[in-house]
């Protein structure tokens, strides 16, 4: 990675700390001083000065002599003086032609350094968040099993959230981070196959045979095996989910509580035909405070594909209600959320 | 701790993980994305939620940069073969400013040398007013969980695997209540600030970020 450096602004010092130095010791002993500059800055020279009216000499520095990670600084940050200037601290002291020999006179160390910007930064993902529940729901792990499967969510919050799809494409033929991947899409695969078996409930005949077609595994018409016995291949809505962000078109309008999570996607799905406008969606899709995304999640997933009205959207702002709906009970929040900037309510506090 | 993290580990994005659990100014709990109007104006809104169950002292992390990422985007194929194409990116940093009172955001384009495309704004912390600049108004500080979950029904459609039907479905309580979080809330003109309307894709991140020069690290001294 190329990093360019720069200087911070000239709200930060270059020259920070001066510190007065032994007087007379011999060159063999060990000068250290403790320093405390700020974090991430550069030593980037130390400067050696002779006190009252002795010629003054700047040892060089061994450029960079030091990075200051944050982490380095418990206790301050010590520098060998003599190990880093070297003969240079003591040929300040005229006449002595023995260096071994010499001792230092009184002089004082001037310690430069330079907080540093790249024009680049360095960084870590620690979350991301596209679509709700993906993490918590679809790659979710299962419990008490005999083979327990990986909780992937810690990789899963750490990668890009665009091209995720294309990145596993890329892991055909191996590469870093690939085994990685292709475990969150296994994960995925399993999740949504759990949740579109939820319903095998419904009919306690399909619960015994879970692997026949249509026994509640509702998305598997999608991929069905020839002898129609088993579901095979990627389940329809994983690569879907895999690239984990909000749609959301702003040739359309909403209201703070449209039901429009997801309608974008869905209507390309779905094949739905296109309006007057052209697009087949109809809202602004993206995500509103007040869409009840759980009921919208747990009845696409469990119900899958063809469980509406004939005609009917999958699941969309105008639809029929799919049958059944699936959902938790909580449609809405206790209060309506304000129609204005900046649309969430004042804090509420547990504590 | 634990008990919590499983009760709510049906709710949308909260505690999703070991990491995010550990670190709640890390962990987002929601983003939204919609569309409203204002003078036969379209206007983007963004709302990005973090800290789980925030109390009166909970406050952004000053190490991490919370990020919007937005994307235009199309989508291609029907069916089965439905997928989403993306292209030019727009990103919003934010950062806690020195004084930590105060959020500073940074919007800009992708890949694309444009100094006059960079705006900056900065609102201080719980401020309702928020702050208003170049098409795009932000608002940071504590506001009331939005989002509504029966983790008690959700957690049993997650552990009904395979085991048992569920009992009953009826059960009316949002665990979220009483809950609070952490947001950073923006309303933007497309048209003057993402160059026109059309479809986008919106994700968001937070971020550690580290500014390190191109040198060999030579470690500690001695």
């Amino acid at each position: 990675m190329l990093l360019l450096l720069l200087a911070c602004g000239p709200k930060h010092p270059a020259v920070v700390h001066t510190f007065p130095g032994a007087d007379g010791r011999s060159c063999a002993s060990q000068r250290v001083v403790t320093v405390d500059p700020d974090p991430w800055s550069a030593v980037t020279s130390i400067a050696v000065r002779l006190q009252a009216d002795t010629p003054a000499a700047v040892g060089p520095p061994r450029s960079p002599l030091a990075i200051v990670h944050p982490d380095d600084l418990s206790g301050g940050l010590r520098i060998d003086l003599d190990g880093e200037l070297g003969p240079a601290a003591c040929t300040l002291v005229p006449g002595d032609p023995n260096a071994e020999q010499r001792t230092c006179g009184p002089y004082t160390f001037s310690i430069h350094y330079t907080p540093l910007c790249s024009t680049v930064p360095m960084e870590e993902g620690l979350e991301r968040m596209g679509r709700p529940e993906t993490a918590n729901f679809v790659l979710a792990q299962k419990f008490g099993t005999r083979m327990p499967e990986p909780d992937v969510r810690n990789t899963w919050n750490t990668l890009e959230a665009f091209d995720l799809t294309g990145r596993i494409a890329a892991c055909a033929s191996g590469g870093p981070g690939c085994a990685e991947l292709l475990a969150i899409q296994a994960q995925m695969d399993r999740g949504l196959a759990r949740l579109d078996a939820l319903d095998r409930f419904d009919d306690p005949k399909k619960a015994r045979n879970l692997t026949s077609e249509g026994a509640g595994l509702d998305w598997c018409p999608w991929s069905v095996t020839p002898d129609g016995l088993r579901c095979e291949g990627p389940h329809p809505l994983r690569d879907l989910l895999t690239d984990d962000f909000l749609l959301v078109d702003t040739r359309k309008r909403c209201t703070v509580d449209t039901g429009s999570f997801l309608e974008i996607e869905l209507a390309h799905l779905q094949e739905r035909a296109p309006g007057p406008d052209g697009l087949r969606h109809q809202t602004c899709g993206g995500r509103t405070p007040g869409d009840d995304v759980i009921d919208r999640l747990l009845t696409l997933t469990i119900n899958g594909p063809d469980r509406v009205p004939p005609g009917a959207p999958l699941y969309g702002p105008s639809d029929a209600a799919p049958d059944p709906h699936r959902g938790d009970g909580v449609d809405a929040p206790p209060e309506p959320f304000p129609s204005e900037f900046p649309w969430l309510r004042e804090p509420r506090y547990a504590d | 701790m634990w008990t919590l993290a499983l009760q709510l580990a049906g709710a949308s994005d909260h505690f999703d993980g070991r990491a995010s659990t550990r670190d709640p100014a890390r962990d987002l709990t929601d983003v939204y994305a919609w569309v409203g109007e204002e003078a036969g104006q379209s206007r983007l809104a963004l709302v990005m939620n973090l800290h789980p169950y925030a109390g009166r002292r909970s406050r952004f992390s000053e190490d991490i940069t919370y990020r919007l990422e937005l994307r235009r985007a199309s989508v291609e194929g029907t069916g089965p073969d439905t997928h989403v194409e993306t292209g030019e990116a727009f990103r919003i940093d934010c950062h806690l400013t020195e004084s930590r009172d105060a959020m500073r955001c940074r919007l800009e384009p992708r890949g694309a040398h444009c100094p006059s495309c960079v705006r900056v704004l900065t609102a201080r912390i719980d401020d309702p007013a928020g702050a208003t600049a170049d098409g795009i108004r932000m608002y940071a500080g504590l506001r009331r969980d939005p989002f509504f979950v029966n983790t008690l029904v959700v957690s049993r459609e997650r552990g009904r695997q395979g085991d048992k039907p569920p009992k009953r479905l009826d059960v009316t309580d949002n665990a979220l209540v009483r809950a609070s979080v952490l947001s950073l809330v923006f309303e933007l003109d497309p048209s003057e600030v993402l160059g026109g309307d059309g479809m986008f894709a919106v994700a968001g991140r937070s971020v550690w970020q580290a500014y390190l020069p191109d040198t060999p690290r030579l470690g500690r001294l001695e």
